[in-house]
């Protein structure tokens, strides 16, 4: 069995999915600790002792700003249904339900995010709201509009020099990382999926 | 099992081996069970966007058979005549909207000489998509007190509606109260009797269904001018006048 030493840790031994298996041979790259290889810096975090933390603070991050975003939609369901209108993609007899629903769903996401309820399947979800939100940002640039995106309520058009494309692109991209790595490892201290299967998701 | 284990060897192996069979069997139980809670998670999460959707459709003020002003346009709007004018102008207002103040202040007077004239006919429409910017939902209860202005008699629009720009109050305030909105329609010519209309918010979900209307037709921001159809791209007096002339000059 191969183990590794790093950091005066004892790594454990790999799991599927990680470096190609003929790279374990006597290479002298074995050796060679973690360099820009992201691979490396994956099975760093993987076994990293400050995960459960990072992965806390990561999930109260995105429960943060999507239970905003869906906060700030949900007094005014009739601007909300515009501001999904704003970006004329899409067809018009889906438009008012996800006007309606979308506000409700980032809450929704938002609640089991703070409580690390189903901790996997709300990252899921939320990677792909923020996969969505970042297609229609992209696209209304593109596209030549000038709306505001309406991601924490308002949206329609704004003046040109207004739109804030590449900055609501960022945004989301960073918080679409981030959902990523929590569905990725979803265990994290203070959390209701700790209490209901604490092993779940621990390396062997 | 080797057996050249001693018999203490091998009851160790064995019990080794009885450990990690119960660990494999309490790692399954609790991958059952985050499989069951996230399932369920979902179902749950479904179900409550499903329900919130129709709670949001019923908050919805946007009502096909909401009570109208009488004499309004396919649009909801207010249509100063000549109806036979060459040139059809409509305009998209919202009262909290300062780019359409200072659009109503600039030209009021070429539009009344288009009227004048029996070049153009005008049609108003009071929307509201700012009610946000004002902690009373301003532009809602301004465009209200308007169409109740134009269901008591739409004769007094054109006064009306520039009392309400002369008055429109700084973003973010509370504005004016319906008390004050009645004075201020009344002492531009409405009859008293638009006071209760104001004060009920009669109209309030027509401005919520001209709004929705207005965005489904292709109404992105405040003022939107067209020109018989045609959206002016700059709302600016001198674009109007361009675009009216173009009509005029084929």
């Amino acid at each position: 069995m191969v183990h590794r030493v790093w950091r005066g840790r004892l790594a454990r031994p790999r799991g599927r999915g990680t470096r190609g298996r003929g790279q374990c041979r006597g290479r002298s790259t074995w050796q060679a600790a973690p360099p820009a290889d992201p691979r490396g810096l994956i099975d760093v975090f993987a076994s990293w002792r400050g995960q459960l933390e990072v992965v806390l603070v990561l999930r109260l991050l995105l429960a943060g700003v999507v239970g905003v975003a869906g906060a700030h939609k949900l007094p005014d369901p009739d601007e909300s249904v515009r501001a999904v209108r704003a970006y004329r993609l899409l067809p018009e007899a889906v438009v008012p339900t996800v006007g309606y629903g979308l506000p409700i769903l980032e809450v929704g996401l938002a609640l089991l995010l703070v409580a690390g309820l189903a901790t996997r399947v709300a990252a899921l979800i939320s990677a792909a709201l923020m996969l969505a939100f970042v297609v229609g940002i992209a696209s209304a640039a593109a596209r030549g509009m000038s709306i505001d995106c309406g991601c924490f309520g308002g949206g329609g058009e704004v003046a040109p020099e207004q739109t804030r494309y590449p900055q609501e692109i960022a945004r989301d991209l960073a918080l679409l990382a981030a959902a990523l790595v929590v569905a990725r490892w979803p265990r994290s201290r203070l959390s209701l999926d700790s209490i209901i299967a604490p092993d779940e998701g621990r390396n062997p | 099992m080797n057996e050249n284990m001693t018999k203490a060897q091998r009851r160790d192996a064995t019990r080794e081996k009885a450990r990690t069979l119960r660990e494999q069997g309490r790692r399954r139980a609790q991958r059952r069970r985050a499989a069951v809670v996230g399932g369920a998670a979902a179902v749950v999460l479904a179900l409550v966007v499903g329900i919130g959707v129709a709670v949001q459709a019923a908050r919805s003020d946007v009502d096909d058979d909401a009570a109208q002003p009488t004499s309004v346009t396919e649009a909801g709007g207010v249509l100063i005549e000549p109806a036979d004018a060459p040139v059809a102008v409509r305009l998209y207002l919202d009262y909290q909207c300062p780019a359409c103040k200072a659009f109503e202040e600039a030209n009021a007077q070429y539009r009344q000489s288009l009227v004048d004239q029996g070049t153009a006919s005008l049609e108003y429409v009071p929307v509201s998509i700012l009610g946000r910017f004002s902690t009373t939902r301003y532009a809602t209860r301004a465009a209200n007190a308007a169409f109740c202005a134009i269901d008591a008699d739409s004769e007094t629009f054109h006064t009306v509606n520039a009392a309400l720009f002369a008055a429109q109050p700084p973003g973010n305030t509370e504005g004016l109260t319906d008390g004050e909105l009645a004075n201020l329609v009344i002492g531009a010519g409405a009859p008293a009797s638009v006071r209760s209309c104001i004060a009920d918010g009669r109209f309030e979900d027509h401005v919520a269904t001209v709004t929705d209307a207005a965005s489904q037709a292709g109404l992105q921001g405040t003022p939107t001018i067209t020109v018989n159809g045609q959206p002016v791209q700059t709302p600016t007096p001198d674009a109007l006048k361009a675009a009216v002339a173009e009509v005029l000059t084929p």
